[in-house]
C-alpha cells in the first residue's frame, strides 16, 4: 500500500523563482505538470513546472474583473476556473489560450471554489452517457458567428464549432462547488449551470469539498466577532444528488446545452443590432425635418405623388431632394440599406433560426424528461414551466420569421423606390440619365411606387410626439431595439386567412400548442420574455436541490484570528469514501496541525475521528544526527490520499534555515494496530481548542520524506500527488520554490554521487513512537533544551545537502 | 418541432397577403400545413380545435376542388384513429375503404391494424406481408417499420416472441439509419415490451430509459400512455423478485404511473385500456391489501367491462 517508505529520497528542487507580484493563490492541475497562481495585481498565470516557466498569463480587465480570488481546475485540467470578487463573476478559461470560454455572475463574491468529478457507475449512467449523441445527429450543426463580435465570448468564434463540446467535456458529471459570504453555496453542473442552491449555512466559507460519490457536502465557514473569527466544520447531506445521480447527470447536461444556447441567441442578436446602423434613419429624420421647415399645406404623400405622377416636384421637394438629400448621398443611403439589411437577413436565416430550434429540441427533450414525474418531479423539474418556455421560445421563432419578412418586403420597396427617385432626381438636375435607367416605368412601377409611398410616407403626428419624427420609412430597426415600447409600425396582418381563421375560431385559439402571436412587440422583447421563462423554469430544480441538502454535521473547530489564506484544507479520500480536514489549534502559541475524519455518508462512522500530529524528531539520513526541536505548523496539504504535505515552523531554529517541508503518511497516522488507543473523549458539540487535551496527539519521528527549506521563509505549500511535485510559498508571498517529491530511479542513477544515493540503499525505519501527553510533555522540554546545540551542528552538513 | 414549423408556414403569408388577391392562400402549403395542425391536435386529444381545423379547410377548398383530398384524407385518419381508440372495429372497418381511395398503402396498412385487433391474425399477416413486399420496393421507409412493427406485435400476440425480435432489430436499424428518431423509440418501446414477455423486465425497463423521453415529449397522447403503462408493467414484473419493503415500494411507483397513463388515455377517450389499467390497478392495490382502493378500481372496471366486453386478449399480449 505505502509505495514511498522503500525509495523515497527528499525531495529535489526543480524550479524556484522570485515572482513581481505577491502570490494570492496557487493550485495544481490535476493532470499536468502545470500550476495556476493567481496575484495581487488581479492577473491569473499559468507555469509549467520544468523551470517555474510561464505558460501564459491572463491580464485583469474592465470586462472580467481584477480582483481574483481563488482558482479551481476541472478534474479533467482542461479548464480553470477562477472567480473575480469585483465583478462577482466566474470565469472558465481553456488551458491552452488565455481566454475566456465562458463566463456567469453570481450573487456575491466568492472566496472558495471545489470542482469535483463523480465516481459512481452503474449500468443506468451509461445508458445515459451513450444516449448523448442523439442530439448532434439530429440538429444541424450551429454557424459560427462573424470574428468581430465575438470578443465577449469565445465558445461560438471558432471555425470548428465543437467549442461547446470542449467547454462542456465528458459527460460524466462534474460540479463546480461555489461558497461566499454569509452562507452562500452553489452547485454548478459542469462548471456552467447551477444545479443548487444552498442557504441557512452562517458565515464565510473557508474550504468547500462534496464527495464524490455525492453523498456528503463539506463545508468550513468563519463567523467572524470583534477581531477574532470562529470556525466551524459543516456536513450537509447530498442525497437527493446521490439517488438521482442519472436523472441529474442527464438534466445538468440539457441545462448547459440550453444555457448555451442561449448565449448563442443573445450573441447572434447583438451581432445583428451592430449590422443595423443609424445611417438607416437618416430618410426619416430628413422627411421628419422637411415637413418642420415647409410652409405648403400639402403633405408629404402628396408632393412625392406630384413628382410620380407629373414628373415634377414643388420648389420645397426640390431642394430637399437636391441639396439635402443629393444624388450622391441617395446612392449612399441605398447601398447601407441593402448591405446591412442582407446581413441581417443572413444573421436571421443562419443562426438565429437554427439556434432557436436547437433550443426548442432540447427544450422539448427536456419536457419529455419532466413528464416522467417519478423520476425527475422529485428534482423539481416541472413539465409545465417547461411546456411555457416551449411556447414561449416558439413566440420567438415566429417573430424572428417576422423580421424577415419585413426585411424581405422592405428590401424589395427600397430598391423600386430609389431607383424612381434616382432617375427622377437625376432629371431635375439634367444630368445625362444612364439609357438603362431611363427605361420608361411600366404602369405596375408606378402602382408599386405609389403603394409604397401611401404605405410609407403617411405623416403620423402621435409618433412625432413619441419618437420625435413623422415617419417611419425604415422598419427593421424597431424589432433590433432593446425596449418596451411596442413597434412603431407592427406588421399588417389583415388579409392573412391564417389569423383570421385563428380569431374567428372558438377552440382552436384556446389551443395550448399554439404559439402565441405578439404583433406589436419587437424582436428584442420577446427574446427577454422567452429568457425569463426558461430561467424560471430552470431555477426550480437549483431550488429545490438547494432545499434538500440538510446540514446534518456541525462542529465547531476553533477561534482564531484569520491568517492562512487557503487553510483549513478540505480533501476526499474517493476510494475510501471519506472527508479528511487538517487544521491547526493554537495551543502555547503553536499550531498543532489536527486531522479530522469523517465518512461520505453521514449515517456511517469512522474510527480515530479526529487525531492530532505532533512533529518529534527529524533524523538527516547521512549522519544519523537527529533534529529535534518544537514545531510549530504553518500549512498542511493533502498530496494524494495517503500523504500530507506540512510546512513547519521550527521554533527555535535561526532564520532562513527553520522551515521543514515534510510528508506525512497517513498509514502511520491511522496506524490500526494501535488506533484504538487514539479515540478522541471529547465531544463534538463544543469548540475543539477548548478542549485540546482530549484530542489524541500522536508523534511522529522522521528519518525520510522531510527536508530543510533554506534561506526561504516558506509558509505555504501546494502538493500535487499525480505529478508529484510539491511549490513552496515564501511568506512575503513572491518567492516560490518547485520540489519534485517522488524522484524515478533513472535520476538517482544519475546523481549517484550524492548523499541521497547513500540513504535511499538503507533499509527505512520510520520511528513512530507512542507517547502518552505527559511524556510527550517531558520529551518536549528535553528537546528543546536540546535544540541550539543540534542546529549548530546541521549547519555543517549544509552543503551536502543542497543538492 | 412540427409544430413549430407548421406554424411558421402558416405566419409567412402574413405580409405577401396584402397585394395580391384573396386567393392567395389557397394554396397546397396552406392546406398541408392546416391539416398537418389538424392531426397535430388530434394526436393530443384536442379533438374540437382539430374538427375546427378541417371544417374550414372544408370551406377554403370545397371537395371537388384541387387539395381537397388531402383534407379529406386527414379527417378519414383521425376518424379511423378515434374509433380505434374507442374499440369501435366496425366503424373503423368502415373508414378504410374511404382511405384506400385516397391513399392506397395507408388503406391497406389500417386494414391490417383493424383485422388485427378484430383478432383475424392470419388475414392480417397475409396483408402485412405484402405491403412489406410493396413498401420495400416503394422505398417508403416510414411505412416499412409501421408494417414491421404490427408484424411483430401479431407474432407476440400468438404467443411467439422471439420471431418478433429480429423484425423489431430490422426495424430499429432502419429508423435509426434514416434519422427517424419518433419510430425509433417507438420500436425501442415495442423491444422493450418483448424483453418484458421473454421475462427480462429489468433488462427492459433500462431500455425504456432510452425510449421514453421522446415519447414523452413530442408523442401522440396514446403513446405516451401505452410507455406509461409498460413502464409500470415491467416494474411489476422486476418487482417478483425484491423482498417485501422494497416489494411494496415498486408497487406503489407502478400504481402511480398507472395513474399517469390513466390520465393519458382519457384524454383520448381509450376506454378499452383504461379498462385494462383500472383491472391492473386493482390487483396491484389487492396484493399491497389496500381494500378500498381495490374496490374503487374493481368497480370501475365492471362499469368499463360491461360497456366494452373484453375480446378475450390476455392482457400481458397486449402493448
Amino acid at each position: 500500500m505505502l509505495r514511498f517508505p522503500t525509495c523515497f529520497p527528499s525531495f529535489r528542487v526543480v524550479g524556484e523563482k522570485q515572482l513581481p507580484q505577491e502570490i494570492i493563490f496557487l493550485v495544481w492541475s490535476p493532470k499536468r505538470d502545470l500550476i495556476a497562481l493567481a496575484n495581487t495585481a488581479g492577473e491569473v498565470l499559468l507555469h509549467r513546472l520544468a523551470s517555474f516557466h510561464r505558460v501564459w498569463s491572463f491580464p485583469p480587465n474592465e470586462n472580467t474583473g481584477k480582483e481574483v480570488t481563488c482558482l479551481a481546475w476541472r478534474p479533467d485540467g482542461k479548464l480553470l476556473a477562477f472567480a473575480l470578487a469585483d465583478t462577482k463573476k466566474i470565469v472558465l478559461c481553456d488551458v491552452e489560450k488565455p481566454e475566456s470560454l465562458h463566463s456567469f455572475s453570481v450573487e456575491a463574491p466568492v472566496s472558495c471554489m471545489h470542482w469535483m468529478e463523480v465516481t459512481v457507475e452503474s449500468s443506468v449512467l451509461t445508458s445515459f452517457y451513450n444516449a448523448e449523441d442523439e442530439s448532434n445527429l439530429l440538429l444541424p450543426k450551429l454557424p459560427t458567428l462573424p470574428k468581430n463580435y465575438s470578443n465577449t465570448s469565445k465558445i461560438f468564434s471558432e471555425e470548428n464549432s465543437d467549442e461547446i463540446i470542449k467547454l462542456l467535456g465528458d459527460v460524466r458529471l462534474n460540479i463546480l462547488v461555489l461558497g461566499g459570504s454569509s452562507g452562500f453555496i452553489e452547485l454548478y453542473a459542469y462548471g456552467m449551470f447551477k444545479i443548487a442552491r444552498v442557504t441557512g449555512i452562517a458565515g464565510t466559507c473557508l474550504a468547500l469539498c462534496l464527495s464524490s460519490d455525492l453523498k456528503s457536502l463539506s463545508v468550513v465557514t468563519e463567523v467572524s466577532t470583534n477581531g477574532a473569527s470562529e470556525v466551524s466544520y459543516f456536513q450537509l447531506e447530498t442525497n437527493l444528488l446521490y439517488s438521482f445521480l442519472p436523472e441529474v447527470t442527464r438534466m445538468a447536461r440539457k441545462f448547459t446545452h440550453i444555457s448555451a444556447l442561449l448565449q448563442y441567441i443573445n450573441l447572434s442578436l447583438t451581432c445583428m443590432c451592430e449590422a443595423w446602423e443609424e445611417i438607416l434613419m437618416q430618410m426619416d429624420s430628413r422627411l421628419t425635418k422637411f415637413v418642420q421647415e415647409k410652409n405648403t399645406t400639402t403633405s408629404v404623400q402628396d408632393e412625392f405623388m406630384h413628382l410620380l405622377l407629373w414628373g415634377k416636384a414643388s420648389a420645397e421637394l426640390q431642394t430637399l431632394l437636391m441639396n439635402q438629400l443629393t444624388v450622391k448621398g441617395l446612392k449612399k443611403l441605398g447601398q447601407s440599406i441593402e448591405s446591412s439589411y442582407s446581413s441581417i437577413q443572413k444573421l436571421v436565416i443562419s443562426h438565429l433560426q437554427s439556434g432557436s430550434e436547437s433550443l426548442l429540441y432540447h427544450l422539448s427533450e427536456l419536457k419529455g424528461m419532466a413528464s416522467w414525474k417519478q423520476k425527475y418531479e422529485p428534482l423539481g423539474l416541472d413539465a409545465a414551466g417547461i411546456e411555457e418556455a416551449i411556447t414561449a421560445v416558439g413566440s420567438f421563432i415566429l417573430k424572428a420569421n417576422e423580421l424577415l419578412q419585413v426585411i424581405d418586403s422592405s428590401m424589395k420597396n427600397f430598391k423600386a423606390f430609389f431607383r424612381w427617385l434616382y432617375v427622377a432626381m437625376l432629371r431635375m438636375t439634367e444630368d445625362h440619365v444612364l439609357p438603362e435607367l431611363n427605361k420608361v416605368m411600366t404602369q405596375k412601377d408606378i402602382t408599386f411606387v405609389a403603394e409604397f409611398l401611401t404605405e410609407h410616407f403617411n405623416e403620423a403626428p402621435d409618433l412625432y410626439n413619441r419618437k420625435g419624427k413623422y415617419f417611419n420609412v425604415e422598419r427593421v430597426g424597431q424589432y433590433l431595439k432593446d425596449e418596451d415600447d411596442d413597434l412603431v409600425s407592427p406588421p399588417n396582418t389583415e388579409g392573412n386567412q391564417w389569423y383570421d381563421f385563428l380569431q374567428n375560431s372558438s377552440h382552436l385559439k384556446e389551443s395550448p400548442l399554439l404559439f402565441p402571436y405578439y404583433p406589436r412587440k419587437s424582436l428584442h422583447f420577446v427574446k427577454r420574455r422567452m429568457e425569463n421563462i426558461i430561467d424560471q423554469c430552470l431555477q426550480k430544480p437549483a431550488d429545490v436541490i438547494g432545499k434538500s441538502m440538510n446540514q446534518a454535521i456541525c462542529i465547531p473547530l476553533y477561534r482564531d484570528t484569520r491568517r492562512l489564506f487557503k487553510f483549513p484544507f478540505l480533501w476526499n479520500n474517493k476510494t475510501s469514501n471519506l472527508h479528511y480536514l487538517l487544521f491547526t489549534i493554537l495551543e502555547d502559541s503553536l499550531y498543532k496541525m489536527c486531522i479530522l475524519r469523517r465518512h461520505t455518508d453521514i449515517s456511517q462512522s469512522v474510527s480515530n475521528g479526529l487525531i492530532a500530529i505532533k512533529f518529534g524528531s527529524f533524523t538527516y539520513a547521512t549522519t544519523e544526527k537527529v533534529r529535534r526541536s518544537i514545531y510549530s505548523c504553518l500549512d498542511a496539504q493533502f498530496y494524494d490520499d495517503e500523504t500530507v504535505t506540512v510546512v513547519l515552523k521550527d521554533t527555535v531554529g535561526r532564520e532562513g534555515r527553520d522551515r521543514l517541508l515534510v510528508q506525512l503518511p497517513l498509514s502511520l497516522v491511522y496506524n490500526s494496530e494501535d488506533s484504538a488507543e487514539y479515540q478522541f473523549t471529547g465531544t463534538y458539540s463544543t469548540r475543539l481548542d477548548e478542549q485540546c487535551s482530549a484530542i489524541p496527539t500522536r508523534t511522529m519521528h522522521f528519518e525520510k520524506h522531510w527536508r530543510l527549506l533554506e534561506s526561504m521563509k516558506a509558509q505555504y505549500v501546494a502538493g500535487n500527488g499525480f505529478r508529484k511535485v510539491s511549490c513552496v510559498l515564501s511568506s512575503n508571498l513572491r518567492h516560490v520554490r518547485v520540489f519534485e517529491m517522488d524522484i524515478d530511479d533513472e535520476w538517482e542513477l544519475d546523481e549517484s554521487s550524492d548523499e541521497e544515493e547513500e540513504a535511499s540503499n538503507k533499509p527505512v525505519k520510520i520511528k513512530e513512537e507512542v507517547l502518552s501527553e505527559s511524556e510527550a510533555e517531558n520529551q518536549q522540554a528535553g528537546a528543546a533544551a536540546l535544540a541550539p546545540e543540534i542546529v549548530i551542528k546541521v549547519e555543517k552538513l549544509d552543503p551536502e545537502l543542497d543538492s | 418541432m412540427a409544430l413549430q414549423q407548421a406554424q411558421m408556414l402558416l405566419s409567412m403569408n402574413s405580409l405577401e397577403a396584402v397585394n395580391a388577391g384573396v386567393q392567395q392562400n389557397n394554396t397546397e402549403s396552406f392546406a398541408v400545413a392546416l391539416c398537418h395542425l389538424a392531426e397535430l391536435h388530434a394526436e393530443q386529444g384536442c379533438f374540437a380545435a382539430a374538427s375546427e381545423v378541417l371544417k374550414h379547410l372544408k370551406e377554403r377548398f370545397p371537395p371537388n376542388s384541387q387539395h381537397a383530398q388531402l383534407w379529406m384524407l386527414c379527417d378519414q385518419k383521425i376518424q379511423f384513429d378515434r374509433a380505434m381508440n374507442d374499440g369501435k372495429y366496425h366503424l373503423a372497418d368502415s373508414l378504410v375503404t374511404g382511405i384506400t381511395a385516397l391513399n392506397s398503402i395507408e388503406g391497406v396498412y389500417r386494414k391490417a391494424v383493424v383485422l388485427q385487433a378484430q383478432n383475424q391474425m392470419s388475414e392480417a399477416h397475409k396483408l402485412l406481408q405484402k405491403l412489406l413486399v410493396h413498401c420495400q420496393k416503394l422505398k417508403n421507409t416510414e411505412m416499412v417499420i409501421s408494417v414491421l412493427l404490427s408484424v411483430a406485435e401479431l407474432y407476440w400476440r400468438s404467443s411467439s416472441p422471439t420471431i418478433a425480435l429480429p423484425m423489431l432489430l430490422q426495424a430499429l436499424a432502419l429508423s435509426k439509419e434514416y434519422r427517424l428518431q419518433y419510430l425509433a423509440s417507438e420500436t425501442v418501446l415495442n423491444l422493450a415490451f418483448a424483453q418484458l414477455i421473454l421475462g427480462i423486465p429489468e433488462q427492459a425497463l433500462s431500455l425504456l430509459h432510452m425510449a421514453i423521453e421522446p415519447i414523452l415529449a413530442d408523442g401522440a397522447i396514446l403513446d405516451k400512455g401505452r410507455a406509461m403503462f409498460l413502464v409500470a408493467k415491467c416494474q411489476v414484473a422486476s418487482a417478483a423478485s425484491y423482498d417485501q419493503p422494497k416489494k411494496a415500494e415498486a408497487l406503489e411507483a407502478a400504481i402511480e404511473n398507472l395513474n399517469e397513463a390513466k390520465n393519458y388515455f382519457a384524454k383520448v377517450d381509450c376506454k378499452e385500456r383504461i379498462r385494462d389499467v383500472v383491472y391492473f390497478q386493482a390487483r396491484l392495490y389487492h396484493t399491497l391489501g389496500k381494500t378500498q382502493e381495490r374496490n374503487r378500481c374493481a368497480m370501475l372496471f365492471r362499469q368499463l367491462h360491461q360497456e366494452l366486453p373484453s375480446h378475450g386478449v390476455p392482457l400481458i399480449n397486449h402493448l
